[in-house]
């Protein structure tokens, strides 16, 4: 899987957000320090869940476990709105 | 922000109305002209965006390589063609409706003064105390009404514009600069102030001030700007660029508010406390 390029990561005022517009409607996603961590370090490339999911044990203080399940809210999360593909 | 405008018939169309006159300045450098009456041929473009222009107008705005173009097309078989090239200048085709051509023009302001941080905020603006404060909101919530409370409170709140005033930086800081768009009401002020704050303002039983987060003060600002220019993301950098620092710059408050005097007093209470 692998981020959308069409959509860019801005910092407004602090906020982290990504616009995302279609015919319908404008939504804005807010993303928290450790979503923004691994939008930085996937943005551009091809990866797996266990990819992300390794960056979250390399970086942070959480065991393979809890690191898998927050990657795949992750990557579930933007699967649904259309951003990861 | 100065353009230079040519072409006769467009220029008497649109210079030649009262909307316009206030704003006619001396010739001088200009940041960009704006051609009327060219004969601009249709091209293609890849489509970022296409609404309706009061019912009647089909409009279409996008993008091929350097220049952005938008379309309207009347139910009446009239047609406008808007050309601008980044950086440069923009040319509309001959076009008779007046409408259309004052439409025209507000997106050739847009689009020359996006990249320069000056930009339409559609809001209803009075200026009171030497500063402006801007009511922001959904149409139908009640901008304009609050414009008028304040007047009718406090004889001295003047109308600045009520539906298109420009932001822009004047030495170093955002002020609010009067239009010739201000929708139904016929109010073009040639006059700029500093901002007291930007009101969002919406429906309640009552009345009452928050200060909202900063997401929420985002979700208030960005959709006040022209929702066809996000579509760009050149643009959208841009834009985001400015909300960030007028959210930096200018308080920006949500007034909860029924439309009477009770919500006047509220906000006057928090901005200019005794």
């Amino acid at each position: 899987m692998r981020i959308d390029p069409s959509y860019t990561l801005h910092n407004v005022a602090g906020e982290h957000i990504v616009l995302i517009q279609d015919d319908k409607e404008n939504k804005m996603l807010s993303l928290n320090p450790t979503a923004v961590f691994l939008w930085e370090q996937l943005k551009g490339k091809e990866f797996t869940l266990e990819e992300a999911a390794g960056l979250l044990t390399d970086n942070y203080e959480v065991g393979t476990e809890q690191a898998t399940a927050d990657a795949k809210k992750w990557t579930d999360e933007l699967h649904a709105l259309g951003i990861i593909r | 922000m100065t353009v230079r405008l040519t072409g006769e018939e467009g220029l008497e169309q649109t210079a030649g109305s009262g909307a316009f006159k206030p704003f006619l300045t001396e010739p001088r450098r200009c940041d960009a002209t704006i051609s009327l009456d060219t004969e601009l041929p249709m091209a293609p473009f890849h489509t970022l965006h296409e609404f309706d222009f009061q019912t009647s107008a089909r409009c279409s705005f996008g993008r091929d390589g350097n220049s952005f173009h938008f379309v309207m097309q009347n139910s009446d078989g009239r047609s406008l063609r808007l050309r601008h090239t980044i950086g440069g200048d923009v040319e509309v085709s001959r076009c008779t409706d007046r409408q259309m051509l004052h439409f025209a023009l507000w997106m050739a302001f847009n689009l020359i003064g996006c990249p320069r941080g000056c930009l339409s905020i559609h809001s209803s603006c009075i200026v009171y105390r030497d500063g402006a404060i801007l009511f922001l909101g959904e149409s139908g919530t009640g901008k304009s009404t609050q414009s008028r409370l304040w007047h009718e409170c406090h004889p001295e709140a003047m109308l600045l514009n009520d539906d298109g005033p420009f932001l822009a930086p004047c030495n170093g800081r955002y002020e609010v600069y009067g239009s010739p768009w201000s929708g139904k009401t016929p109010c073009y002020r040639n006059l700029h102030y500093p901002i007291h704050a930007i009101v969002r303002v919406v429906q309640a039983p009552f009345n009452r001030i928050t200060v909202p987060s900063n997401l929420q003060k985002i979700g208030a600002i960005l959709p006040s700007l022209p929702p066809a220019l996000s579509r760009d993301h050149g643009m959208q950098s841009h834009m985001l660029s400015m909300v960030s620092r007028l959210i930096g710059e200018i308080p920006v408050l949500q007034l909860d508010c029924l439309p009477d005097a009770g919500a006047v007093e509220a906000l006057h209470d928090k901005l200019f406390p005794s």
